[in-house]
């Protein structure tokens, strides 16, 4: 009887191990599932972040005076149209894979270091997780630039500081930019 | 040589039943593992390779697009001019092919599918439509991409 009480005992502890391991790699799925969500997610982020980025970028230097429009800390969202986009108050839905995102901008400083030519931005994604946020400074540069090379070389600038979302990293003939965070420069 | 003894050691039939049903439920549990873990490998790979492939696509036509002195598009491509290069980005089959000055080569990886590459223009905005997908079609992600087309003739 010695005999098959150990086979008994020795089956269940190999059992119950068993049980713990198969409870481990479930976690491990979960967690894993979990990280691709957020994955996709960022890459959502991401994307809407850059897209509001180069949309205020084009109309920043097509119709600077429309940002004058814009009250400080009020959510705008940016409208299709057959010819570009317009400013629309309110925050933008975005349902992605049965999920909803919500993609949004506040001035948060009209005149930036007491410049009207300067104004600073703050891009809002809200996925299902999180809410991440960037900033941007839109410069009317070409009230600026004196010579047609410096035009030239200052439409294409576009800065985003601190990005907590995205990766956009470029800037030329840009003055005065001392935000709190980092510049990052080709 | 030792005389062989009969011990009446064996199990019941109850005590047999329990045990192949506890090595069957066993079985049937290392089986499962076995293939959760081959199904989620395979789905966590495509799902990573598909990730990454998205970024490196919207990367490329953000970063570009900063670059750029001049864009040109056609409804399947989109062709950035710098100062003395160009990168040309469009679809051919299933997959994104990117052409410059030392030819052309394959820019999306063997291991997805490029579904859609649609380019439009609206005012000075260009919009691309990018739809990749797994080798397999039961995985799909996509972005559109929005870009401000410059101009230097003002």
């Amino acid at each position: 009887m010695k005999f098959k009480s150990q086979i008994l005992v020795e089956v269940i502890v190999g059992l119950s191990v068993f049980i713990l391991v198969a409870i481990l790699i479930f976690a491990l799925f979960t967690i894993v599932s979990k990280s691709l969500k957020l994955s996709e997610e960022a890459l959502v982020v991401y994307n809407l972040s850059s897209n509001y980025s180069y949309i205020l970028l084009g109309i920043a230097r097509e119709n600077f005076s429309q940002l004058d429009k814009l009250e400080e800390n009020v959510s705008y969202f940016l409208s299709p149209t057959s010819t570009g986009y317009e400013i629309i108050e309110g925050r933008e839905l975005y349902p992605y894979k049965l999920e909803n995102y919500y993609v949004w901008f506040t001035v948060e400083n009209k005149t930036l270091e007491g410049d009207p030519s300067q104004k600073l931005l703050r891009i809002y994604v809200q996925s299902p997780n999180t809410l991440k946020s960037s900033l941007i400074v839109l410069t009317n540069l070409k009230e600026r630039a004196i010579f047609q090379d410096e035009w030239k070389e200052a439409t294409s600038s576009i800065i985003v500081i601190t990005p907590t979302t995205s990766l956009i990293y470029y800037s030329t003939k840009t003055e005065n930019v001392n935000i709190n965070g980092e510049v990052y420069l080709p | 040589m030792e005389k062989f003894i009969y011990h009446n050691k064996g199990f019941t039939l109850v005590e047999l039943l329990v045990y192949i049903g506890i090595a069957a439920i066993s079985f049937i549990l290392i089986l499962g593992i076995i293939y959760g873990i081959i199904y989620y490998t395979s789905f966590y790979f495509d799902k990573v390779t598909l990730s990454n492939e998205m970024f490196k696509i919207l990367h490329k036509i953000y970063y570009n697009s900063i670059e750029a002195k001049n864009i040109q598009t056609t409804t399947s491509s989109v062709s950035f001019e710098f100062n003395n290069s160009y990168e040309k980005l469009f679809a051919s089959g299933s997959s994104l092919y990117i052409e410059n000055a030392s030819g052309t080569d394959r820019y999306t990886s063997s291991n997805i599918k490029l579904m859609d590459f649609l380019v439009s223009t609206s005012g000075p905005y260009v919009k691309v439509f990018i739809n990749v997908s797994n080798l397999k079609g039961d995985q799909n992600l996509s972005a559109t991409s929005v870009i401000y087309k410059l101009s230097f003739n003002e």
